[in-house]
């Protein structure tokens, strides 16, 4: 005999959209504010980042007002002064604050360091997006091309470019586009062909949808993250090459503050002024390493499975 | 407790014990972010010696998770033993450190997979991964001959014994296999023979991803052969094979069971297959077991309103042919069950009770068991 | 696949790399060059010399013309002349090239021998202390500059403590062993120069040190990512039903297994401790390619810089190409 089957306790919840943004919808950003929030070391690296960004932009649009020195005045009274209440990371063999330009060289490195990462991010979603969607020769071709740029050392053919072109920050931010969209061209590439075979992207094909309707809509919203999270991490990759360039002589050039400038500047004095070579290089590792430990946390942000665990 | 190890350890006897292994009450559950997985709620089994016990369900009523409680190998975190014990020459080795549960294994209670080919070490060749295992053999037998030589000889004080014997020795079985000379023991040999692969002296040098899946079982099943475990359990060993190569493995099976005496835990969600190889059967459902019997009385004269649906769901040479039938609905949710009697939403006998309360598994019939309503009105415990 | 197809498959993809790197650096040496002559002849050349460069390169030739001259000059070992030295370039280059290969050398040995169990042990230990603990070490390393952990060794053990050298290869007052491979270290063993031997490995200790210290980040993480993945594999769980113990299931099986897609890392190791070496070599004053590097680079000599970067991007190619042929071997799926 048949009987009603009572309503079920116990609910299962419904079941989770399967598009992939993970950025557009409220319910999909508080499952990644959670798993942000869920990890120390990738606040302290949000932190770091974050500072770096505020420091650079408020030097930089202050034009220096903002400090406590001036970054390009010479002293001579005031030469390879130990670190003291009054310059707290002591001053440098012409006399100057060496924590003023510290300072003055953030937005330099910002500057760099962004552009670069950024000239990286638009070429690779292009070309690479071109790459993945178009298929067939324009594919092979372009793989190819990129992975004789990958062959090179990084630094190596930077430097090559910088040395053809002539040392100057924006010669160095020329010679850095090279080395990196390579990556992001590949990653581009992967991440649209990923994109393009799952069902949704299918569906709207067979719909009927323009091509320029698929890529603007579908294709470049879910790649796009990616490439950012990865070019979160880059930021401090870029900053750590174009510092041992300027150490090396290419890149920034004196009295220009930079990093690895400055430590350079400083390498003879390492025993008698050790923080005057060391603090620069101290703080490129900060840097690097906040950026670093922010990008891993995007990432893991980004992760399906990581995702499953905290919805 | 040296005591205690010492019997641990001493293995292999197929002693005067009826069953090889008892499984009472047990409850497994995955911890997860919000609620848990209840893998085997009060799950309880007596296996005999040289019994094959075939069990059966859909995916994710628990049989694995069951097969990997009881060899140890439970991911744990983020699984859990809620309660319950299983019981292996009298010791409940669930109450064993991870040192006494590696003595257990390979030659206690062993363990084959689904997918032969990625069982077996991709780097190392059939007969380096053949002698790997008898050397766990050997290595334990010397160990329980030299212990038992000292506590002889020894003023018979336990603490004599040198302490924390097991775990240091269990975290050593290395062995024959970094040997580069292919000098494979007559005995690798051997086994290969006995389970009928033809050429064993080519294939012995083979790597694994030259053999074929039912070679690559066999090779398997040579290893329990070699290590004579006093249970295997086999999870899905058919499941990847083709149906001919699946009928030499399964023949291959009882004969390990004649020859050395083994028991087999047969998990499989095809009931064709059980059919073939059993001598129990028992069904699962959302982590319990609802009907346990006779491989005859399960197909001929099944109880459970379950069971009458998995048979009815396919063709097989037992019962009349009826018309093929699905069970309509899904399998419950484990961190999600339902109140009462686990099927009642898909069962087409349920009544008022059947979603208030829980059925037990009792013994209705000599040699079958049931949890059903239907079939014993006066069970019925709370244990949801 | 059998090991013969997979090696000279490999060797094949080899040429097309091979011609398009240099197509590049040619690119950077004759075309992005605002002037390619004065940079070839150097700043102080007369305008005799330019005009002889000129007609030399064919630097007025279409470029493709100019790219066959620029490949025949490679391969017959031609690589232009160092306006400051006055020598072949590749001569130079073999000058200064033991002493990189010898840092670089120990600088790889450091690395694995660091790296590798550290990557075990991350795995073995993921997600507790010790992890996140090894985790953030060696991403401090690769996170560092190079020249970071080179001054803080100067200072802390050349300076401060006075226990190292602070510079160069060998003593002043001791003289080089005979040259037989160019390697301080390894010639002095051959010859048995036990004083040679010891000062040399005094002085490699703190470059080598530091260059590995900054790069090993690159083999721990892919070794323990690596094991992670191996830890999943069927294979493991069987080796435990099989009755082995964790020691046994880790080193036999586990690490064996994991070891295989790390060869896949050495290509870029070197690389970046190519990179590295130019500005370790100079800050520790050690006689390699680096050191020479950025001597070439303040004297605004562009054929010796061009030489250095095809010299490295033509090690890293073939490093790459080393383990890839040593993945081969190794996996017994392509060996067999």
């Amino acid at each position: 005999m048949q009987v009603e089957i009572p309503e079920k306790k116990n609910e299962e919840p419904s079941t989770k959209r399967t598009r992939r943004v993970p950025f557009l919808d409220t319910q999909e950003l508080r499952i990644s504010w959670r798993i942000f929030r869920s990890s120390y070391i990738t606040l302290i690296g949000a932190i770091i980042s974050i500072v770096f960004i505020i420091l650079a932009l408020a030097v930089w649009l202050s034009s220096n007002k903002i400090l406590p020195f001036d970054p390009y005045a010479i002293s001579p009274s005031t030469i390879l002064q130990a670190p003291s209440l009054h310059h707290l990371l002591g001053t440098d063999d012409l006399g100057r604050d060496i924590l003023t330009r510290i300072l003055a060289a953030a937005p330099i490195d910002a500057e760099v360091a962004f552009s670069v990462v950024g000239s990286a991010v638009i070429l690779g979603l292009l070309i690479g997006g071109l790459a993945g969607f178009v298929g067939g020769y324009v594919e092979e071709v372009i793989m190819r091309v990129t992975d004789i740029f990958l062959a090179f050392p990084g630094l190596v053919l930077a430097l090559a470019i910088v040395a053809s072109l002539g040392p100057s920050i924006t010669n160095t931010i020329l010679a850095l586009a090279p080395v990196w969209w390579p990556s992001y061209t590949r990653l581009a590439r992967g991440e649209t062909l990923s994109i393009k075979s799952q069902q949704f992207v299918e569906a709207s094909t067979a719909a009927g949808q323009k091509n320029r309707h698929i890529i603007l809509r579908h294709i470049i919203p879910n790649i796009l993250p990616t490439l950012l999270v990865y070019a979160t991490l880059d930021i401090g990759n870029v900053i750590l090459v174009f510092s041992v360039l300027s150490f090396i002589g290419l890149g920034a050039q004196p009295p220009i503050p930079e990093w690895g400038l400055l430590s350079a500047q400083g390498e003879q004095y390492l025993r008698s002024a050790p923080w005057y070579p060391i603090a620069p290089a101290l703080t490129i590792l900060i840097v690097a390493i906040g950026f670093s430990l922010f990008g891993d946390g995007l990432r893991d942000a980004l992760d399906p499975k990581v995702r499953g665990l905290f919805s | 407790m040296s005591d205690e190890k010492l019997e641990i350890l001493e293995q292999g006897d197929l002693s005067d014990e009826k069953s090889v292994l008892r499984i009472r009450n047990l409850v497994v559950k995955y911890k997860t972010f919000q609620r848990d997985v209840i893998a085997l709620t009060n799950v309880s089994l007596d296996v005999p010696r040289s019994t094959i016990i075939a069990i059966v369900g859909e995916s994710g009523c628990g049989k694995s998770t069951l097969g990997y409680s009881i060899i140890g190998l439970l991911p744990r975190p983020p699984a859990e033993i809620g309660g319950g014990e299983i019981l292996f020459q009298n010791k409940d080795i669930l109450k064993l450190d991870e040192p006494q549960i590696v003595e257990l294994r390979g030659t206690g209670i062993s363990m084959i997979f689904q997918e032969p080919m990625t069982s077996l070490d991709p780097v190392y060749s059939v007969g380096q991964q053949l002698n790997e295992a008898i050397d766990v053999r050997e290595k334990r037998k010397k160990r329980r001959a030299g212990f038992h030589a000292q506590v002889d000889t020894s003023s018979l004080n336990p603490s004599y014994a040198p302490p924390g014997l097991g775990q240091r020795m269990a975290g050593s079985g290395v062995s024959s296999i970094g040997r580069r000379n292919k000098k494979y023991s007559e005995e690798a040999i051997d086994a290969l023979k006995r389970v009928h692969i033809s050429d064993p002296e080519r294939v012995i040098d083979k790597y694994p991803h030259e053999l074929s899946g039912g070679m690559a079982q066999r090779v398997m099943i040579a290893m329990a052969l070699i290590e004579k475990p006093a249970i295997v359990i086999a999870d899905e060993p058919t499941s990847a094979l083709d149906v001919t190569t699946q009928a030499q493995v399964l023949f291959l099976m009882r004969e390990l069971r004649e020859e050395i005496g083994t028991s087999i835990l047969f998990i499989t969600h095809d009931l064709a297959v059980a059919a073939q190889i059993a001598d129990q059967v028992v069904v699962m459902y959302a982590g319990e077991i609802v009907e346990q019997a006779s491989v005859e009385d399960m197909f001929h004269s099944s109880l459970h309103p379950y069971t009458e649906g998995l048979l009815k769901s396919f063709s097989h040479g037992y019962k009349d042919e009826g018309k093929i039938e699905a069970i309509s609905g899904d399998v419950p949710n484990l961190k999600y069950l339902p109140s009462g009697c686990r099927f009642h939403p898909r069962c087409k006998y349920a009544f008022a009770r059947c979603s208030v309360e829980h059925p037990s598994l009792d013994e209705v019939l000599p040699g079958h068991k049931v949890a059903c309503f239907l079939r014993s009105p006066s069970s019925s415990n709370q244990s949801n | 696949m059998g090991l013969v197809t997979y090696i000279v498959r490999r060797l094949l993809l080899i040429i097309p790399i091979l011609l398009g790197t240099t197509f590049i650096t040619f690119i950077i040496s004759r075309v992005t060059v605002p002037n390619p002559a004065r940079a070839w002849a150097g700043p102080h050349a007369s305008a005799a010399a330019v005009a002889a460069l000129v007609a030399r390169y064919h630097l007025k030739d279409p470029i493709y013309v100019q790219y066959v001259y620029y490949l025949r000059d490679l391969i017959t070992g031609n690589w232009g002349l160092s306006p400051t030295s006055g020598r072949p370039v590749l001569y130079d280059l073999q000058l200064f090239f033991p002493a990189t290969a010898e840092l670089a050398i120990a600088a790889v040995i450091v690395t694995i021998i660091v790296g590798i169990p550290l990557g075990i042990v991350a795995a073995m230990h993921q997600n507790k202390k010790l992890d996140h603990t090894i985790r953030l070490v060696y991403l401090a390393g690769f996170s560092s500059p190079p020249f970071f952990v080179a001054l803080l060794f100067l200072f802390v053990f050349s300076y401060y403590f006075n226990v190292f050298p602070t510079n160069g290869q060998l003593s002043t007052n001791l003289v080089p062993p005979t040259r037989i491979t160019g390697l301080y270290i390894v010639d002095s063993l051959l010859t048995g120069n036990w004083i040679d031997l010891r000062d040399a490995l005094w002085h490699i200790i703190m470059p080598a040190l530091a260059l590995a210290l900054t790069y090993f980040g690159i083999v721990t993480r892919i070794m323990r990512s690596s094991m992670l993945e191996v830890f999943r594999k069927d294979f493991i769980r069987a080796s435990f039903a099989k009755g082995l113990g964790s020691r046994a299931v880790v080193y036999k099986h586990a690490v064996r297994n994991a070891m295989i897609p790390t060869t896949t890392v050495l290509g870029l190791l070197l690389g970046s401790l190519l990179g590295g070496t130019i500005v370790i070599e100079t800050i520790f004053v050690w006689p390699g390619i680096g050191y020479y590097a950025t001597q070439s680079i303040e004297s605004l000599d562009f054929p010796s810089v061009m030489g250095i970067t095809v010299l490295f991007t033509l090690g890293v190619v073939f490093a790459n190409l080393v383990a890839d042929l040593l993945y081969g071997i190794i996996d017994p799926r392509i060996k067999v």
